[in-house]
C-alpha cells in the first residue's frame, strides 16, 4: 500500500519527538502467539455464523417506513427527506458498504460526523434505546 | 463430468480464497488490531470486535478483489468505519445511560507503561473531531501516508493535511507537559 513517492507531513524536531512519544505510549501490547491463535479462531467462528444484516433490514425498513409515515401525517409542508439528506435530492445508497467502496466523498466541506449516527443506526437506536 | 469438473474447479477456487484470506489475516492482523485499539480509545475488547468484524467483511468481499492491495485499502476503510461506528454507539449509550459522555475507554490495565498517561492521551485524542483523530492516528501513529489516509477516509489529501495540522496543534497544547518532560530529558 505504501509507495516511496507518497508524501508524508514534515515535522520539526520537537513535533517528531512528541509524535514518537504518543506512538510509543499509546499502543496496545504486542499480540502473543496464543492471542493470535485465539483471534484467528474467533474470526473463523464469526465466518461460520449467518450474516446478521439481512435480519436487520426488515426492522430498519419498518422503522424508516414508520418515520416517513409520521412525517407525511404530521408535516406535509415540504418534500420528504431523510435526516442528513441534502436539498439537492441526493440518492441515498442502499448499502453503506457499497457507498463506502464505490464512492469517495471528495467534497471540500468536511463535516465532523463523529457524534452523528448513520441513518440505519439511528433507526436501531430508536428501537432499542427508546429514543 | 462437466458438473464434476466445475465442482473441482469450485473447490480449487475456494481453496485459493481460503489461502488468500489466511495470508491476508496473517499479514494484517497485528497492525489492524493496533489501529483499531487506537481508534476506539484503548478498549481491547472493542478493538478485537472491530478488527474481527472487518476481517469477516474482507472475507466476504475477497472474490471481488483480484489484487490484495485493493482489498487492503478496502479493508482498512472498513476498519476505520467500524471503529467510528463503535465510538458513536458508545457515545449514544453513555448519553442515554446518563454517563459523562467523555469518550475514553478503559485504560487497558495489562498494557505495560503508565496507565494515567495512556488515559490522558486517549482523552486528548477523544476531544479531537472524528476526522482529525482518524487522520492523526493513521498518519502519525500508524505510518500511513497522507495519500493512503486520504483514500481510507474518502477525503482529499489537502483536507487530511489540514486535519493533521489542527490535530497536532491541539494535542501539543493539551499535552504540553509531555513535551516539557521530553525537553528536560534532552537537557
Amino acid at each position: 500500500m505504501t509507495s516511496p513517492r507518497d508524501e508524508r507531513p514534515v515535522l520539526d524536531g520537537a513535533e517528531k519527538e512528541f509524535v514518537d512519544r504518543l506512538a510509543r505510549d499509546y499502543a496496545p501490547p504486542p499480540m502473543t502467539a496464543g492471542e493470535r491463535a485465539a483471534f484467528d479462531e474467533a474470526v473463523r467462528a464469526r465466518l461460520e455464523r449467518p450474516e446478521r444484516r439481512p435480519l436487520l433490514v426488515p426492522a430498519i425498513g419498518a422503522a424508516a417506513a414508520a418515520a416517513a409515515l409520521c412525517f407525511v401525517l404530521f408535516d406535509s409542508t415540504g418534500p420528504i427527506r431523510l435526516p442528513g439528506e441534502e436539498e439537492s435530492g441526493a440518492v441515498v445508497a442502499s448499502s453503506w458498504e457499497d457507498e463506502l467502496f464505490l464512492s469517495s466523498d471528495l467534497s471540500a466541506e468536511d463535516r465532523d460526523e463523529s457524534e452523528t449516527l448513520p441513518q440505519d443506526y439511528l433507526a436501531i437506536a430508536g428501537v432499542f434505546l427508546g429514543g | 463430468m462437466v458438473a464434476g469438473l466445475a465442482a473441482v474447479e469450485g473447490s480449487v477456487v475456494a481453496l485459493d480464497l481460503e489461502e488468500r484470506f489466511t495470508a491476508f489475516v496473517t499479514t494484517h492482523r497485528d497492525r489492524a488490531r493496533r489501529l483499531a485499539w487506537r481508534l476506539v480509545g484503548g478498549d481491547e475488547a472493542a478493538a478485537e470486535d472491530v478488527t474481527q468484524e472487518a476481517f469477516v467483511k474482507a472475507y466476504r468481499a475477497l472474490g471481488r478483489f483480484r489484487e490484495d492491495s485493493k482489498l487492503e485499502t478496502w479493508f482498512y476503510r472498513i476498519l476505520v468505519r467500524q471503529a467510528s461506528s463503535h465510538r458513536r454507539w458508545r457515545a449514544v449509550r453513555q448519553r442515554w445511560s446518563g454517563g459523562s459522555g467523555e469518550d475514553v475507554a478503559d485504560p487497558a490495565p495489562r498494557v505495560p507503561g503508565d496507565p494515567g498517561l495512556r488515559r490522558r492521551i486517549a482523552a486528548a485524542l477523544g476531544r479531537l473531531t472524528g476526522r482529525q483523530r482518524e487522520a492523526f492516528i493513521l498518519v502519525h501513529l500508524e505510518g500511513f501516508t497522507v495519500r493512503e489516509s486520504a483514500q481510507l477516509l474518502g477525503k482529499p489529501t489537502g483536507t487530511v493535511k489540514s486535519h493533521l495540522h489542527r490535530a497536532l496543534r491541539t494535542l501539543r497544547a493539551e499535552l504540553a507537559d509531555l513535551q516539557d518532560l521530553d525537553g528536560g530529558r534532552r537537557q
